[in-house]
């Protein structure tokens, strides 16, 4: 929540990172998201009038990520004219609001997945993946080096988030996960951008056109199997079956899937989910965020991850 | 002054979780006060079953239990990693320890372990998100992309 006491501080920070001094209207809470908390801000300011900007604030590490490389990756893709929100300022130091946080300009449109908007986004997705990300200036992510790297690199990042948060004692079947996924992780052939959160509700669109891509924290080098296994088992799978995502991404994008590299990166996204859902419960019960929706991370939505991951490499 | 007889903490939760779902909830306006509202009845919800039971003694009971019955097995397998690992005194620490060592042993004895130890482990899982169904219906609900 934005208090008053923050309304001041944070008017004179938007001041300056428009250029243009403003009066913050009002800041309504959107539900979208959980690693942040993010508020549409209405803000008057004096040269240019009316405007909305969105307000992005981390919540004290939560999902185990950090803004970051989240800026300076959507920096980069905007500059490069990829449909990603125009970042305005970010300011890590925790003086203003208590936490981290960025700016972003407004984009028109609706997360609320529809079929039609979904040729366009996994065009976009395809796009993202064939970039030269190095002429971009994307040279802050670490870089797998070694064939099996993209998995393993991933293992280790989501196992050491999940180790560092730790509620009380380990869960057997995570830590037996962590050790099945090192010992099958797949080679990658090409290194990708990788976006590491995509499908429905992370884009927006209007009226069947792509409007931005959303939610780059997760954003790293790696396999580009992952975002499809991601789409296809995570965001995606209420949109159609796994057997129809691959052949719609075959026709599509012209991704051929294999079937048991699939299952790997289904299984590294799902280990993916329950190590990070375990932040949340740290944050919880160390009392530093009280909303309910970290407990409910913390609690059913890491035990769903895991069933899952259980039910797929057990 | 004291009541005669206090009402029951199962009672007053009862009555919150009603009450959210049936006046707050239909009245809230915006989607993250809904959001909340939802929640926090799924929330009390869970906070009944941990009330009533005590699961972390119950749970490292069972696991306990099951570890004891693979002692055999590791003793036979004559594996350092196993043995070690079940000399932790913490059940979830010992069973992770074997749990991982056996995913890099294989063969037969690895398997026999973890056919005693997964079904402890996937019961617990199991009625834990039984416990958790009404949180978890709430943040599906609400998932970005669902409305």
């Amino acid at each position: 929540m934005i208090t008053r006491d923050q309304v001041e501080a944070l008017e004179i920070h938007l001041g300056e990172a428009l250029d243009d001094p403003c009066k913050l209207l009002r800041t309504d809470r959107m539900s979208m998201g959980q690693s942040r908390a993010m508020y549409l801000a209405e803000l008057e300011c004096e040269t240019s009038g009316r405007r909305k900007v969105v307000i992005r604030v981390e919540q004290w590490g939560l999902l185990g990520s950090d803004s970051r490389d989240e800026v300076r990756v959507m920096r980069a893709l905007h500059a490069a004219g990829l449909p990603v929100a125009g970042v305005l300022s970010y300011d890590p130091s925790c003086e203003i609001l208590g936490q981290p946080f960025f700016v972003m300009d407004f984009v028109e449109g609706t997360s609320v997945f529809t079929r039609e908007s979904l040729d366009p986004y996994v065009e976009a997705i395809a796009g993202l993946h064939a970039l030269d990300f190095a002429a971009l200036g994307i040279d802050f992510f670490d870089l797998p080096s070694g064939p099996r790297d993209s998995a393993l690199l991933q293992v280790e990042r989501w196992y050491e988030v999940y180790r560092g948060d730790l509620v009380g004692e380990p869960s057997p079947l995570v830590e037996e996960a962590a050790q099945w996924l090192r010992n099958h992780a797949p080679e990658t052939r090409q290194v990708s951008l990788v976006h590491g959160d995509p499908g429905p509700g992370n884009y927006l669109h209007e009226g069947g056109e792509l409007r931005a891509l959303v939610d780059w924290e997760f954003t790293h080098l790696g396999d580009a199997e992952e975002d499809w296994a991601y789409l296809i088992a995570m965001r995606g799978m209420g949109v159609m079956d796994e057997e129809a995502w691959v052949a719609y991404l075959a026709e599509k994008v012209g991704v051929d899937l294999d079937r048991d590299r699939l299952a790997y990166w289904i299984a590294l996204n799902l280990f993916k989910g329950a190590c990070i859902d375990q932040t949340a419960l740290g944050i919880f019960v160390r009392r530093e965020v009280l909303a309910p929706n970290l407990l409910a991370i913390g609690t059913c939505i890491h035990l769903s991850a895991l069933k899952r991951l259980a039910d797929t490499i057990f | 002054m004291t009541l005669p007889v206090a009402p029951d903490v199962e009672t007053i939760l009862d009555s919150c979780i009603e009450t959210l779902r049936e006046v707050v909830v239909p009245s809230v306006e915006g989607d993250w006060p809904l959001y909340c509202a939802e929640l926090m009845a799924g929330s009390l919800e869970y906070a009944k079953h941990l009330l009533r039971e005590d699961l972390d003694a119950s749970r490292r009971a069972e696991l306990r239990r099951a570890l004891d019955e693979v002692r055999e097995i590791v003793a036979e397998a004559s594996v350092p990693e196993w043995s070690e690992a079940l000399a932790e005194e913490s059940p979830f620490v010992a069973a992770s320890r074997l749990l991982v060592a056996c995913q890099n042993s294989g063969g037969a004895a690895a398997e026999q372990v973890r056919a005693i130890l997964h079904p402890v482990l996937y019961a617990q899982l199991d009625a834990e998100m039984i416990r958790t169904r009404g949180l978890f219906s709430a943040f599906a609900r609400n998932m970005a992309g669902a409305k």
